[in-house]
């Protein structure tokens, strides 16, 4: 039964290729069941195998070695749940955010084929059926980044995320290949057995797989060097950027190395740099964060930040934490998306904060949930789900070996800018005066998964720690100082957001730390000139001639098709004549 | 009843036929062509006549049932798209089809 | 050399001339009726070639039927006077292959060997006998060629609105 999963939402995907043409209600019923009936499959799955350790299911063999299998330990139970349940509420969302749009048809189809790339990628039970996931949700993410292809800057952003993640992911096959030769499986659940008896702790061959792994970790979850991708991303549909950008694929890395952990707990060195790049990006995420006038841009850096926070907690041998950060993070920061697609909608597609304000009277619904949405962002103490998690991930991290105090003091300042641009960005939108007039209200497929998303915002957090205890993850004790400083930390960057922003004063604008511009001059104006220079190479010589050929005897027989019937005539006659007598010379 | 040797049938008919094919390459009215594909027809039936009458079967008079009937339901299906062609290019000169451009 | 070879000679060199004759028709109709001679001429040939059921048959079905038709098309279109080209350019080709053509058939002829000739005579039950027994799937066919042009001409003569 398990692979009803990932085969509803495929299923939807080839009946919207084909028969998309049927009316609207078809595409939205087809769009959203589907999603919404894995969700309930993986509800029953989960439930019936709750607590074991894990259960296969194994379809056929692909190549020798490696089967289509599909794998459930308490993991992929949490991916499954997850990724299903934010993907219909997203799904029941865009049935009416995208319903004047002319290819909905597409839209849900690039929305199932994702959601049952994604399914395949937390379910394999094999390296490469993963990757296979994994170049299936890079796909989906460029089709749907560049959905509304006739604007050329669309097309731009949707080229450089997948050429991004693209050049992360050859390391990934790199490290998936170099496993496969060295452990002589491509069988996860084997491969980590044999992990532990073949290499020693801080054995060359571990640190080589677990550092290509971890790039096309760090390309695909849009973490330093490979984010530039990400803010551009912004350009596509608000509930592509809610599902894929927020909650799901960027979270692909984290799957991947907490499904990898006993790996990396076999290479130290990469764990500190996982620590140190996690540190670097979560500050840098919500720096930039700071600095941006565009409503979705801020939400894309504060995605950054958020896996950096997720990345933190894997780099601290705590891939309980970073999934639980996970859980929480997809629930508001979904929530956060379509709340601002629901205000970009209200202003007529206008998503420049400093052209809202005063939205607080106009859309009190879309306000209040934002603001849970928020709450749980910046961790704020005791009443959102999203302090819990950021909660375990700074214990976690103090208390680890691998990390420490120093990680611990980035982490806490992270939280700090986290609410300083939370705060920013909810006076900017909600408060002030109203600069432009509402142009349409939500309705109840945008409002009623906004509520039950909030809902999740604030309760999942205290719901969720006896659930994933019973699961097996675990809490460890720790000082009583370090969770105060630790939860003191969003209160106090809020209130200086307020004191700094309560006049929306606008800064200075600048965007990046100009990333783009070196990664412009180091690969892509050499790679250009390169390839200019290699235009006339000499195989040139080879194979015009050919082509000149081919042109010529072109020209010469499509003389004989001109259309005159007495020059056919005459030909058939000949052809006959010249027939017999051929036949006549014999 | 005559003795005429086979030869000389078949001379005739191939001569009748060089003449249907001189007309079908020489006239551009569809109507004449039309008419020099009969003749071609017509001669091959003299042929199949001659040599059933010279080896003493049947099967050639039987061949020119068959012939005759192929002949009818060409007739038939050429002279109607005659008219069409007529009702679109106004003229009956088979030139007038030349709508390719090389 | 009786008195009947004579006559067929004398229809084979009358066929070939209003063959010709209706080729070089200046009048469409004049060629028509040129041919429906060169028919009735073969059909005389075929008499004396001892098929007299091939000879009526030419005459009802080719002349009356096939010829007649193709008058009534004639008269219902108007075509118009054609003018004999006296520029000899535009004979040069199709005479070449009409020579050719005579050429090859001439060669074949002489080369081939031809068994000794029966002289039996062919009578209507014969050639009866042998059409319904051995060549039924002929006639078979042959309805439903007929069959088949009678579909296509009705039609194509169908009056439309577009093409």
């Amino acid at each position: 039964m398990l692979w009803y999963i990932p085969a509803l939402p495929l299923g939807a995907f080839f009946i919207l290729l084909f028969f998309g043409y049927l009316g609207r209600s078809f595409k939205n019923i087809v769009g959203t069941s589907f999603i919404f009936l894995s969700f309930i499959t993986s509800l029953i799955i989960s439930m019936s195998h709750w607590g074991e350790k894990s259960y296969a299911e194994i379809l056929w063999t692909w190549i020798p070695k490696t089967h289509i299998g599909f794998v459930l330990d308490p993991l992929s139970i949490i991916m499954i749940l997850v990724i299903t349940f934010v993907a219909s509420l997203v799904a029941l969302y865009s049935t009416k955010f995208m319903s004047d749009d002319p290819s909905l048809a597409r839209f849900f189809a690039y929305l199932n084929l994702f959601v049952a790339s994604m399914l395949i990628l937390v379910l394999a039970d094999n390296l490469l059926l993963l990757f296979a996931g994994w170049e299936g949700v890079g796909l989906c993410s460029y089709l749907l980044i560049g959905f509304w292809y006739e604007r050329p800057e669309t097309n731009a952003a949707a080229h450089k995320a997948f050429i991004t993640t693209r050049v992360a992911d050859v390391f990934l096959l790199i490290g998936i290949i170099y496993l496969g030769l060295e452990l002589n499986t491509l069988t996860i659940s084997t491969a980590l057995i044999r992990m532990g008896e073949f290499y020693s702790s801080g054995s060359l061959s571990a640190h080589i797989i677990a550092l290509c792994l971890l790039i096309g970790a760090l390309g695909k979850s849009a973490q330093f060097p490979f984010h530039t991708w990400l803010p551009d991303a912004m350009l596509g549909p608000t509930p592509a950027s809610a599902l894929i950008h927020a909650a799901t694929m960027v979270t692909a890395g984290v799957y991947l190395l907490a499904r990898m952990a006993p790996l990396f707990n076999l290479a130290p060195d990469i764990q500190h740099l996982i620590v140190v790049g996690a540190a670097f990006t979560l500050i840098l995420g919500s720096w930039c964060a700071l600095r941006q006038s565009d409503l979705k841009r801020v939400l894309a850096y504060s995605t950054i930040s958020q896996i950096g926070y997720m990345f933190l907690a894997l780099g601290a041998g705590a891939p309980g934490a970073a999934m639980f950060h996970f859980t929480t993070h997809a629930f508001f920061k979904a929530l956060l998306f379509l709340g601002a697609g629901v205000i970009g909608e209200a202003l007529h597609h206008e998503y420049n904060m400093f052209k809202m304000g005063g939205l607080k009277k106009e859309l009190p619904l879309t306000y209040y949930t934002f603001l849970m949405g928020s709450a749980a962002l910046v961790g704020l103490p005791l009443i959102s789900s999203g302090y819990y998690s950021k909660e375990l991930i700074l214990s976690e991290t103090y208390l680890s070996p691998a990390a420490g105090l120093v990680p611990w003091i980035i982490g806490v300042l992270g939280a700090l800018l986290t609410a300083l641009y939370v705060g920013r960005m909810i006076i900017l939108v909600f408060f002030g005066k109203a600069h432009a007039p509402i142009t349409m209200k939500p309705t109840w497929p945008m409002t009623f998964p906004l509520i039950i998303l909030a809902f999740l915002s604030l309760f999942a957090g205290a719901l969720q720690t006896p659930l994933l205890q019973s699961l097996g993850f675990g809490h460890h004790k720790i000082d009583l100082a370090v969770i105060l400083i630790a939860s003191a930390a969003p209160v106090v960057g809020l209130i200086f957001a307020y004191l700094l922003y309560k006049n929306h004063n606008k800064p200075k604008k600048y965007r990046d730390f100009r990333l783009d511009n070196i990664y412009k001059y180091i690969f892509i104006y050499p790679y250009i000139k390169l390839s200019h220079y290699l235009r006339k190479d000499f195989f040139i010589h080879i194979y015009t001639p050919v082509i000149n050929f081919i042109n010529f005897t072109y020209a010469l027989l499509s003389q004989t098709q001109n259309g005159r019937i007495g020059h056919y005539l005459t030909v058939v006659v000949a052809s006959a004549l010249t027939i017999i007598g051929f036949l006549v010379w014999l | 009843m005559i003795s005429v040797p086979l030869e000389h049938s078949l001379i005739l008919a191939g001569m009748l036929f060089a003449i249907g094919l001189f007309g079908l390459l020489l006239r551009r009215n569809l109507i004449f062509i039309f008419l020099s594909i009969e003749i071609m027809l017509n001669a091959c039936a003299f042929a199949f006549i001659a040599t059933g009458h010279h080896y003493g079967q049947p099967d050639g008079q039987v061949m020119f049932i068959f012939i005759l009937a192929i002949a009818a339901a060409e007739v038939a299906i050429g002279l109607a798209l005659a008219l069409k062609f007529e009702q679109i290019f106004k003229t009956l000169d088979a030139q007038a089809a030349n709508e390719m451009r090389g | 050399m009786t008195i009947l070879d004579g006559f067929f000679y004398a229809n084979a060199i009358l066929a070939l001339i209003t063959t010709l004759l209706a080729l070089s028709a200046q009048n469409a109709v004049h060629g028509l009726l040129y041919f429906v001679m060169s028919v009735i001429a073969l059909a005389l040939s075929f008499y004396l070639l001892d098929a007299p059921l091939v000879a009526a048959l030419e005459l009802m079905v080719y002349a009356g039927a096939i010829m007649v038709l193709f008058i009534f098309v004639v008269m219902l279109l108007n075509i118009k006077y054609h003018e004999r080209s006296t520029n000899f350019k535009k004979y040069l080709g199709p005479l070449i292959f009409a020579l050719i053509l005579i050429v090859e058939i001439s060669v074949i002829i002489s080369e081939i060997t031809l068994q000794a000739a029966h002289t039996k005579i062919i009578s209507i039950k014969d050639v009866a006998f042998n059409l319904f027994n051995n060549y039924g799937i002929g006639i078979e066919i042959a309805s439903l060629i007929l069959l088949s042009g009678l579909i296509g001409a009705f039609h194509l003569g169908k009056k439309r609105n577009i093409l």
